[in-house]
């Protein structure tokens, strides 16, 4: 059984990683580094920043995280269901599976392609940071001036000290986001079993970052409940008026339940739906 | 070949699909036996996909009920039914060869390995060799990878719909061999087509539906069989009712010197008492009833 819940899983996967739907990811990609190193970064300390800047400006900003990156991955997965019932594929793939397994391999697409595209992120910003002039940050492990002296030090982002820290941190945010992706887009995604319209995550998502955003705008306890601020790194790091239950395990237990939440949801509507 | 005796492979009785006040598909009793054809012949919108879907359990019957492959028709099933399904327009990734779609798919079940999914490919003219990606595939290509899809796992119910749908001449000719070759090897076929020379052509039984209902189920004897007695006579004399008064044979159209005679007397009987009657026969023979002329008729009928 479970040999073929990983060939299905697979399958799956690769589906998610070989859509189109990548060419207007690398776009939105690209228009959270220039928004981020246009409007966001000193000239002056331009040439002192290194791709690491890029990458943790962006994860620490709302506008960048909220309404680019979490919208770009629900665009590139939000068409799972929708595209296989229109299409057909999902009756090739229910007469050799049963539906739970056709929704667990759902589910592991779609983990797996976040993870994907956190790393494929953290990748690219520093492929195109690097050829665009930034530097790769100096030697790893190591003290690492670049780093306090570079966009650290103008509040963009929480001061790094070390390279062991700069490690540490992106590993935690390639980790958490990939969590916090995959979850908040599969409860946009189960929607699509109701509702089989593929514009109804994307349009979903937005409309909850707003809310998200205009709601803790006058309520500092909304970061407890609030998808949209748990995105951002900083808010785990610091505590500048936010609740200081707020860490990184409570995330980590805010998204797994959202996630394990969505996964359910979906089982039971997959047992039912009419493909 | 057809194996009437043995237990039905699908068997279905008062199956309904109900969508708000509308009836998709209404009350249809279907029995199909391994080795046998049965086609399933409507106008678009007729309930065909609804059937197929209801078959492979992928919606969950409004009323009725039945067995697919030994398993009750229900789409929460745990195990999904074994059948082979090839769509009108087939789905594939299309960034991959012909041979690892096939290769994906056959992973799932995991019943064959890659050297079958050549073989296959081989037998329905593709080649397994060929590294180009399916989205260059021309439609009769895409049809026979989809077929290839359907049979590699050797399935004992295969559910066509519209198999012949872009494939030339000869890809025509050799998709009905391969559901022939399907059927003589035991396989159970549904094939849903508007293609109704093709459905004459290798059903064992068509069952013509509209609106969601069955209107009429013809086996290929009884095709053969409403042709009888009505002829067609070829003659340049002028035939009218008054000459051929004393033969048992009625004229019941006429355009130009061709003439459609309806009668009970045997051929060569007529042959001769028209003769007598100083008719000049150019060609005389029987007129073949289609599977076209029915559906037309049957349409026409319930239309009024």
């Amino acid at each position: 059984m479970i040999r073929h819940l990983a060939a299905l899983a697979r399958v799956e996967v690769m589906r998610c990683l070989m859509s189109r739907r990548w060419i207007g990811v690398a776009g939105i990609w690209c228009l959270s580094w220039f928004l981020v190193i246009a409007f966001r970064f000193p000239e002056t300390v331009h040439q002192e920043s290194t791709v690491w800047d890029i990458y943790l400006s962006v994860m620490n900003n709302w506008m960048t995280v909220g309404y680019l990156l979490l919208p770009g991955f629900v665009f590139l997965v939000s068409d799972v269901l929708t595209d296989d019932m229109r299409s057909g594929y999902a009756w090739l793939e229910l007469t050799r599976t049963s539906r739970s397994h056709w929704w667990i391999a759902k589910v592991a697409a779609v983990v797996g392609t976040a993870f994907v595209y956190q790393l494929g992120f953290i990748v690219a910003t520093a492929a195109a940071g690097s050829v665009s002039g930034f530097s790769l940050g100096g030697g790893l492990p190591g003290s690492a001036p670049d780093f306090a002296a570079g966009i650290s030090g103008i509040g963009l982002f929480p001061p790094i000290s070390s390279s062991a820290e700069l490690v540490r941190r992106v590993i935690t945010l390639l980790l958490h986001q990939s969590l916090a992706f995959a979850a908040i887009s599969l409860f946009m995604i189960v929607l699509t079993l109701k509702w089989r319209n593929p514009m109804l995550p994307l349009a979903s998502v937005v409309a909850i970052e707003i809310l998200d955003w205009v709601l803790s705008q006058r309520v500092s306890i909304i970061a407890l409940i609030s998808p949209g601020r748990r995105l951002i790194e900083g808010i785990h790091l610091t505590s500048d008026g936010i609740p200081a239950s707020v860490t990184w395990i409570s995330s980590a237990l805010y998204f797994t339940l959202l996630l394990g939440v969505a996964a359910g949801a979906g089982w039971l509507a997959v047992q039912r739906v009419d493909c | 070949m057809d194996q009437s005796g043995a237990a039905p492979i699908l068997e279905l009785a008062g199956v309904g699909k109900q969508y708000g006040r509308k009836w998709a598909l209404e009350a249809v009793d279907l029995v199909l036996h391994p080795g046998q054809i049965i086609g399933f012949v409507g106008p678009n919108g007729a309930g065909k996909t609804t059937l197929l879907k209801v078959i492979m359990g992928l919606i969950r019957p409004s009323r009725g009920n039945g067995s697919v492959v030994g398993q009750q028709l229900s789409p929460t099933s745990r195990v999904a039914p074994h059948v082979g399904i090839m769509l009108e327009r087939p789905p594939f990734i299309e960034h991959l060869s012909g041979l690892r779609n096939l290769s994906a798919l056959a992973s799932i079940r995991n019943s064959i390995d890659t050297d079958d999914a050549r073989r296959v490919m081989g037998q329905v003219g593709l080649d397994p060799d060929a590294r180009r990606p399916v989205r260059t595939y021309s439609q009769g290509m895409r049809q026979r990878l989809a077929f290839a899809q359907a049979v590699m796992e050797d399935p004992p119910l295969l559910l066509l719909d519209e198999p012949t749908n872009g494939l030339d001449p000869h890809g025509i000719v050799q998709m009905r061999e391969s559901i022939r070759s399907a059927a003589h090897n035991g396989t159970a076929v549904l094939l849903a087509s508007h293609l109704l020379s093709e459905v004459e052509a290798i059903c064992d039984e068509v069952i013509l539906v509209e609106s969601g209902k069955v209107i009429k189920r013809i086996t290929r004897g009884s095709i053969a069989a409403m042709g009888k007695g009505t002829l067609r006579l070829v003659t340049n004399t002028d035939v009218q009712p008054s000459l051929i008064q004393g033969c048992d044979v009625r004229i019941v159209s006429r355009s130009g010197s061709v003439y459609t005679l309806e009668t009970h007397m045997p051929t060569p009987d007529l042959v001769r008492s028209l003769v007598a009657d100083g008719i000049d026969i150019e060609e005389i023979g029987p007129v073949g009833t289609t599977l076209e002329d029915v559906y037309l008729e049957t349409l026409a009928y319930d239309a009024r």
